[in-house]
């Protein structure tokens, strides 16, 4: 892939690597199972290699892409968003896995709306508070409508149900805000009004509360709800300092529930060891820093959005789901980005790294 | 298009410390979990990964003196399923019923069920487990377990013992030295998925496993033999339906041989009936008889209540004692205590008892060792019975000064009488001479212990020199010579008690001879008991041939030169002649494990666990060539064991040195 002069190359070595790390991952959790279900141990290695390499294209095109073209499209993808999560709830468009609505199919390709709806989300904010500017401290013009969008997309995705989805985007939102310049206030006053809706979110959500409930304290009851977080430790801990090495993971072996998908770190831990997992959360801090960089020196207020928003994003997914699979924080489904099965994810990831790149082709001179 | 505040730019980077804070947090989660806390994870893993399956624990090996085996483990196969990695499980059902001659219906019961692993057959035979292995079968394996096999089938069987199916010593040294002997079992582990199957194609890994101490006896298998053999020889000619033989070396306590009968071969247990297990030599008590006279007489001679040269008068034969008469088997008149011994009188003996006086008899008994226990590394060793002194009526006195009215254990006497042989000092009798774990270090070294000095050195001459003259002219056990050597000894036979009446039975006794040899330096004491024998009842004339006959045989073996003219046609038997029949009988023994079912035609016995010698012994009795491939014991062989062998068809043995 051509790469052009000015790109931050920090930031395309460290999605490359990430995703290749992904594919290499992808297979040693997933080949037994795969052998199993499907009598393939590479069913899931050549899917994950098949979005890679899509990945990668959508992530050269954006690069190229003109960022005006961008932002012209900002309105009519947000549109098409909330069209996609209003079909995935529509019975025989949606298709329903595990007792969520959170796939569609469209042309023989099965995705996930909600992850094209993060970024058309974030595109959106960019496009509209950078052409509010100073209205963003405005009650009625620079806070209320993003209210009114993020509350119908949160809407569509609790639906289906999404929890981890939802509050991605909500705090991607509200931090595009703040950055933006929105009064606390504001912030603080729908933080009031949201918080009993959370609550009643989780906690009248019989799942939702036992995850809650077993990860404060999962030794309640270790085979069951608990089961979960008790395993992805034991794989973290008998990982240890160096790992078992590559394939040699045993946590993988129907022990860790979706190990090749939110729990893949887990088996980052037992096979690469705490070298592994220091590695790439470095990896993904660097990124994230590389980011938030090119968001400061971009030469206007729109690229400098879409550029903090995908940063956050990325790092923010990367950040809880570590925090999740080391039993820091509740259980979620969240994807890793980059490294969890999944092509959506792993698609949007790389065209919204394609976006990032973009906008650091854009630095002044002396940055590049 | 607008440049970006400053404002932005710092929320932005409060943003990135955030973010930065965050894996920092990551991080040292990470290293908490995986560095501090790794021991107790990875523990964790490995009880949820491992199914752990406990093995049979190898056996240390038990040697005589001479570094002869008794007791050895030898690996065989033990068949296993994992029913998951089956196949086509009614075909191997089939197929592993007919080859381990087991029910269809009893394997696939084992089979059923949600195991990963199960024993088949545990243990079979080298020819079943061929058949298994030839089958190739997945997910059927062997596993190479340790059997008990006790090479010399019946010899000294009741003082080895044995073991249960599992390893656990149940009798004799085996469960006295079960500690030491047994080694730990190790296990198979098998590593298994959240599913609990079994994870990897190899055969399970067997961790952990070490090897039991051996023994070292001081017993002589040669000894042993002999002891047995002519044990069974005069029981065979009293018509007698048990005895016991126990030889010391009364300078140490060391047991030489001890041998009881009925026998049992520990290879087939089940065969026996448990009494025929039992080790009379230590576990059973009887009433000493005369034999008690000699420690009577050392007790008088020690505490000087009587004089060498002091005359008794015996009453011509009858004398009534608290109103009991009590007799001579003939009439004497006048008596020297050294005659009192001789010739066996009661009378005499009664007389002294009563000089002696109760208290102080009794405390000779027990210094004699007599009412308590040896201390011998045995199981299950008898106290039998002596009553309190303030018990004895005067009658009591008397019997017990000629040893009625009082039970002693077989190597009680035996001990008591080697104080006598060795100058006056009890020693505590014992078996294993040290202990050596796998790596050939010494973690126990028996050494001979003297319990306490019983009476006077020249006491103890003057008694050796009186139990001499029994065996002389006109003595009660002329027939317990050794020819070319001077032996001291004692016959003894008493009434048993008869458990119905309480009374004495007129028809049981035992017939015991006791006594050492050569007298000047003794190098061997031991005693011949015969219960209940139906031919004649004397010791004399019983038990004294025996010792006669394995003392003789014993002092050739023990090369000791014969220090007195050797009796015109009463020569020693030489070597040759002792061990040239010893081979006979020993193979007939041998292969009663073995070859029981008969049928026409040579048959391949059962050679498992078999020396080369032995093997070779077996294979030119039948006139058979046999093929030998490596070096040891027998693990493998072919035709299998009780397999009729087709003509000029390869017989083979494969051969390993004992693991």
């Amino acid at each position: 892939m051509e790469v052009r002069q000015g790109t931050d190359n920090s930031i395309l070595l460290l999605a490359v690597c990430l995703t290749c790390l992904g594919v290499v991952m992808v297979f040693s959790s997933s080949s037994i199972m795969a052998v199993r279900d499907y009598g393939d141990s590479l069913h899931f290695l050549k899917r994950q290699g098949i979005y890679a390499l899509v990945g990668f294209a959508a992530m050269a095109l954006m690069m190229r892409i003109d960022l005006d073209i961008l932002r012209k499209a900002a309105w009519p993808v947000l549109g098409l968003c909330t069209l996609l999560l209003l079909a995935v709830l529509i019975p025989g468009i949606g298709k329903k896995v595990g007792g969520a609505a959170r796939w569609i199919k469209i042309a023989g390709v099965t995705f996930q709306p909600a992850e094209f709806t993060k970024i058309g989300l974030v595109l959106f904010m960019a496009h509209s508070l950078a052409r509010k500017q100073e209205k963003v401290k405005n009650f009625r013009c620079g806070f209320l409508p993003y209210m009114v969008v993020l509350a119908v997309f949160l809407g569509l995705l609790l639906a289906q149900p999404d929890l981890g989805s939802a509050l991605t985007l909500g705090i991607v939102a509200i931090a595009m805000l703040l950055v933006a310049g929105t009064r606390l206030r504001y912030l603080a006053g729908i933080g009031l009004v949201a918080l009993p809706f959370l609550y009643f979110m989780i906690m009248n959500v019989d799942y939702r509360r036992r995850r809650i409930m077993a990860f404060l304290n999962p030794w309640e009851d270790p085979s069951n709800t608990g089961f979960q977080i008790i395993q992805s430790w034991i794989a973290f801990g008998s990982g240890g300092a160096f790992g078992t090495g590559l394939g040699e993971s045993k946590q993988k072996l129907f022990y860790l529930p979706e190990a090749h998908t939110d729990f893949i770190f887990s088996v980052v831990g037992e096979e690469l060891g705490f070298i592994g997992v220091i590695v790439i959360a470095a990896m993904f801090m660097l990124l994230v820093l590389r980011g938030l960089r090119t968001a400061i020196n971009a030469p206007d207020e729109f690229s400098s959005f879409l550029a903090f928003g995908i940063t956050l994003l990325i790092g923010m997914q990367a950040f809880a789901n570590m925090a999740v699979v080391m039993g820091m924080v509740p259980t979620k489904g969240l994807a890793l980005p980059f490294i969890s099965y999944g092509g959506t994810s792993l698609v949007t990831t790389l065209a919204s790294i394609g976006i990032l790149l973009n906008v650091s082709r854009h630095l002044p001179g002396e940055l590049r | 298009m607008k440049e970006l505040g400053k404002g932005v730019r710092i929320r932005i980077r409060l943003i990135g410390a955030l973010f930065t804070l965050g894996f920092v947090l990551v991080a040292m989660r990470a290293f908490d979990l995986q560095v501090m806390q790794e021991k107790q994870w990875d523990e964790r893993a490995e009880r949820q990964h491992q199914k752990v399956i406990p093995l049979t624990p190898q056996r240390g090996t038990i040697f005589d003196s001479n570094g002869e085996e008794l007791a050895v483990s030898v690996d065989v196969d033990s068949i296993y399923v994992e029913p998951r990695k089956l196949e086509d499980r009614a075909d191997a059902t089939q197929k592993l019923a007919k080859a381990l001659d087991l029910t269809p219906r009893a394997i696939s019961a084992k089979l059923k069920g949600n195991s990963n692993f199960v024993w088949l057959k545990r243990q079979v035979a080298p020819a079943q487990s061929e058949q298994i292995k030839a089958m190739k079968l997945n997910g059927v394996g062997a596993i190479k377990e340790p059997r008990r096999f006790y090479p010399n089938s019946n010899l000294a069987a009741h003082l080895l013992g044995f073991t249960g199916l599992d390893p656990k010593g149940l009798e004799g040294l085996e469960l006295k030295y079960d500690k030491m002997i047994l080694g730990r079992g190790g296990y198979l582990v098998m590593e298994r998925d959240a599913l609990g199957r079994g994870i990897g194609a190899g055969t399970p890994q067997v961790q952990g496993a070490t090897r039991g101490h051996d023994l070292y006896l001081t017993l002589d298998k040669n000894l042993q033999y002999i002891a047995e053999r002519e044990l069974a020889d005069g029981l065979r000619e009293a018509d007698a339906k048990a005895g016991t033989v126990v030889m010391l070396e009364p300078s140490t306590g060391k047991v030489l041989a001890m041998a009881s009968f009925p026998e049992y071969n520990p290879n087939a247990l089940f065969r026996y009936k448990p009494s025929q297990w039992r080790n009379r030599a230590v576990c059973d008590s009887f009433e000493p008889g005369s034999t008690f006279k000699v420690f009577l007489m050392a007790a008088a001679l020690n505490e000087a209540v009587v004089s060498t040269t002091q005359k008794i008068d015996c009453e011509n034969g009858s004398y009534r004692v608290g109103g009991k008469e009590i007799h001579d088997h003939k009439k004497y008149q006048k008596l020297t205590p050294a005659e009192i011994i001789k010739y066996s009188s009661n009378i005499g003996s009664a007389k002294i008892g009563k000089m002696l006086e109760r208290k102080n008899f009794h405390r000779y008994i027990e210094e004699f060792g007599f009412g308590q226990q040896t201390g011998i590394d045995l199981p299950g060793e008898a106290i039998g019975l002596v009553r309190p002194p303030e018990r004895w009526f005067e009658v009591d006195l008397a019997a017990i000064s000629f040893g009625q009215g009082i039970s002693v254990t077989p190597i009680q006497l035996v001990a008591a009488t080697a104080a006598i042989a060795n100058g006056g000092y009890l020693m505590e009798p014992y078996i294993v001479e040290r202990v050596v774990d796998s790596q050939g270090q010494v973690t126990m070294q028996n050494q001979p212990r003297m319990v306490r000095k019983v009476i006077a050195q020249d006491v103890a001459h003057v008694v050796s020199r009186m139990m001499e003259m029994t065996t002389e002219e006109g003595g009660t056990a002329t027939n317990g010579r050794v020819p070319g050597f001077r032996v001291a000894g004692k016959t003894g036979t008493a009434q048993k008690v008869d458990p119905v009446t309480g009374g004495y039975s007129s028809d049981k006794r035992v017939a015991s001879f006791v006594g050492f040899l050569p007298v000047e330096e003794p190098r061997l004491v031991m005693l011949v008991a015969i219960d209940e024998p139906k031919k004649g009842v004397y010791g004399g004339l019983l038990a004294a041939p025996v010792f006669s006959r394995i003392a003789a045989q014993a002092m050739q073996y023990l090369k000791v030169a014969p220090n007195q003219d050797v009796p015109a046609g009463e020569a020693l038997p030489s070597l040759e002649q002792i061990f040239a029949e010893a081979t006979a009988p020993e193979r007939a023994k041998a292969q009663e494990v073995t070859t029981s079912e008969a049928s026409s035609g040579p048959q391949m016995p059962d050679f498992m666990g078999f020396s080369y010698r032995q093997v070779l012994e077996l294979m030119e009795e039948r006139q058979l060539n046999i093929s030998f491939r490596g070096r040891g014991r027998v693990i493998e062989q072919s035709p299998g064991p009780g397999v009729a062998i087709p003509y000029g068809a390869p017989v083979w043995v494969r051969m390993a040195p004992p693991s």
